[in-house]
């Protein structure tokens, strides 16, 4: 019987390293409640936006109404593209039980930032009543805006993209077990949103040539508030768009340094909050900022709370 | 007896060798943060002192999830890399990605993360119809709008056709201007025909349109020439008195081309050939 091969020390510290990775960041219930509370907040917002148009879009002789989309997939041989586009939604064009369902999606997000607020104030056992409620609320929450999103098929955006990732990750985040995982797939989902816009902002000669951000706020037709004359002078818009295309490429990585992370935190933060402003997209951007959020600090009091509520844990068993 | 605290499935998330399901003195100790430790300080874990949720997983069920993780973030990275040109490689693989990604909401199907690109799709679209055979100018009605009031049409169609606008920069008005930028993207690609499938809904409410285009609205960063340019949408509406279905015929943009014909023999007899 030969012996076991040893493992050489470098790569026993690689996979260590590693695993800290994934699980090595706080897994406190105080380190997710600002995201939690923006991203229900958007979330609520998401669903009723959609309540007034629900006739419009998805109702019978709508313009996605299920026999429009079907035709128009089948003339374009689209079908087997958007097969795995699944949602339910797809199954009715009953404009009450849509309604009903958006309205099941905006209480469901009202709820999770209620039973935040409450948590936050009193940190509370993960098996109790509030608890489980919490872990349920969430996974609806991320079922239904998958849903709508895939539903809502020619007219869904970067909003559904970012919401439906950051509501998936929080509901992960619900099960103790994967609260580590959940908030590191938050921060690095974050730098690759960022950091593919601003790879994307390097493909178009607008955020070269000092007018990326006059690009941005110029179609005054689909921006509230309208700032295209306000950034025109090209004193102000040209730093601007060299600083937002810097911001966008810089802050996804410095924010993983020690010595950066603070600055590149707020940067992202602060260029989210200027690209709504210009851009008028007031789910996608606020959406990836909450996701930034995830870079805070969890409070230590909560920390040693959760790291005492382990140790009862384990004892008990 | 578990603890109440427990998540109820923790037993089934803990692995084969897990520690919990056997004796308390088996449990495994929180890994405490030292000094040198490669999260310890200010490098990416940054309160590692907490970390009493990992030690409820084996070792094993460590990787396996770190490594679902990882697989899970690269081909949501894959995704946006290819969202911009994708080359034939990158095609296949996201086919192959597909059902995962769709899945999850997060196939970008060519969609642009960046803002700000200048892109057609990004100016603001307006929905106009005609409503005499004249085509004069003045007699355009903005996205249907007014015209549907001044009508007094009854059904669905006229008030959403109004409210699905919504205020600039909302939610609603950002949805209806992505649903006009795939039609006027469809008409610039003589796929007018694929547009007919959301402009029939509209159109069939209202008996007295008679033509109906998608235009771009100028704005600070559009040319003369990209203002000068033609309505990438624009379809004629023909109305059966025998049915009450109806056809939309593509009306052609008038564009400066050249015939694509080959130079007749004839050409080069009075030419300076020898």
């Amino acid at each position: 019987m030969s012996n076991p091969t040893p493992i050489p020390q470098n790569q026993t510290a690689d996979q260590g390293s590693w695993i800290e990775f994934w699980f090595g960041c706080s897994a406190s219930s105080s380190s997710l409640i600002p995201v939690q509370l923006v991203v229900g907040c958007i979330s609520a917002w998401f669903f009723a936006s959609h309540f007034q148009d629900a006739a419009f879009w998805f109702g019978p002789g709508g313009i996605l109404s299920p026999q429009q989309v079907a035709g128009f997939l089948q003339d374009a041989d689209l079908s087997d593209a958007v097969a795995w586009q699944w949602s339910p939604l797809y199954l009715t064009d009953n404009v009450f039980l849509i309604r009903v369902f958006l309205a099941l999606g905006t209480c469901l997000a009202i709820l999770a930032v209620v039973l935040t607020l409450v948590t936050a104030r009193k940190p509370i056992h993960i098996g109790s009543g509030v608890g489980l409620a919490e872990k349920w609320l969430w996974l609806g929450i991320w079922l239904s805006v998958v849903w709508l999103a895939n539903r809502s098929l020619l007219i869904s955006g970067t909003e559904e993209i970012a919401l439906s990732a950051a509501t998936g990750y929080l509901a992960l985040a619900q099960w103790h077990v994967g609260r580590p995982v959940a908030r590191r797939l938050l921060q690095v989902h974050a730098c690759l949103l960022m950091g593919m816009g601003g790879l994307q902002m390097l493909a178009s000669e607008e955020w070269w040539d000092g007018t990326g951000s006059v690009a941005v706020a110029a179609p005054t037709g689909r921006r509230f508030p309208n700032l295209a004359d306000a950034i025109s002078e090209p004193g102000f818009h040209d730093p601007l768009t060299h600083l937002l295309v810097l911001i966008a490429l810089g802050a996804p990585i410095l924010i993983w340094t020690g010595r950066f992370r603070a600055v590149a935190l707020w940067s992202a933060i602060g260029w989210c909050g200027v690209m709504s402003l210009l851009s008028s997209q007031w789910i996608y951007l606020p959406t990836l900022a909450a996701m930034f959020l995830a870079f805070r600090k969890a409070d230590q009091s909560s920390v040693r709370s959760d790291f005492a509520e382990y140790s009862q844990a384990r004892d008990t068993v | 007896m578990p603890a109440p605290f427990l998540h109820p499935f923790a037993p089934a998330l803990l692995g084969k060798g897990s520690s919990l399901s056997k004796k308390k003195k088996t449990l495994p100790t929180p890994p405490r943060s030292t000094p040198n430790s490669p999260i310890a300080g200010n490098s990416f874990g940054q309160d590692a002192q907490s970390k009493g949720s990992t030690s409820l997983l084996s070792p094993r069920l460590q990787r396996i999830v770190a490594g679902c993780a990882t697989v899970h973030l690269i081909v949501i990275a894959f995704s946006y890399f290819a969202s911009t040109a994708p080359s034939s490689f990158e095609s296949r693989l996201l086919d192959f990605c597909r059902p995962y990604l769709a899945l999850l909401h997060q196939d970008t199907e060519g969609l642009s993360l960046a803002i700000g690109r200048n892109l057609p799709a990004e100016k603001t679209h307006e929905m106009q119809v005609l409503a005499s055979q004249t085509p004069d100018v003045e007699t355009w009605d903005s996205e249907l709008t007014k015209y549907a009031k001044s009508e007094s049409k009854a059904g669905f169609l006229s008030p959403p056709v109004d409210n699905a606008r919504g205020p600039a920069g909302g939610c609603r008005q950002r949805r209806w201007q992505r649903m006009l930028a795939r039609m006027a993207e469809l008409g610039e690609l003589d796929q007018a025909a694929l547009a007919a499938w959301f402009v029939t809904p509209l159109v069939e409410q209202l008996p007295d349109v008679e033509q109906v285009r998608i235009v771009r609205l100028p704005d600070l960063m559009t040319t003369v020439v990209d203002d000068s340019a033609a309505a990438p949408y624009s379809v004629a509406v023909v109305r059966s008195k025998k049915s009450p279905s109806l056809q939309l015929l593509q009306i052609p943009a008038n564009r400066l081309i050249a015939p694509a014909v080959a130079p007749q023999a004839s050409d080069n007899s009075d030419g300076d050939s020898p």
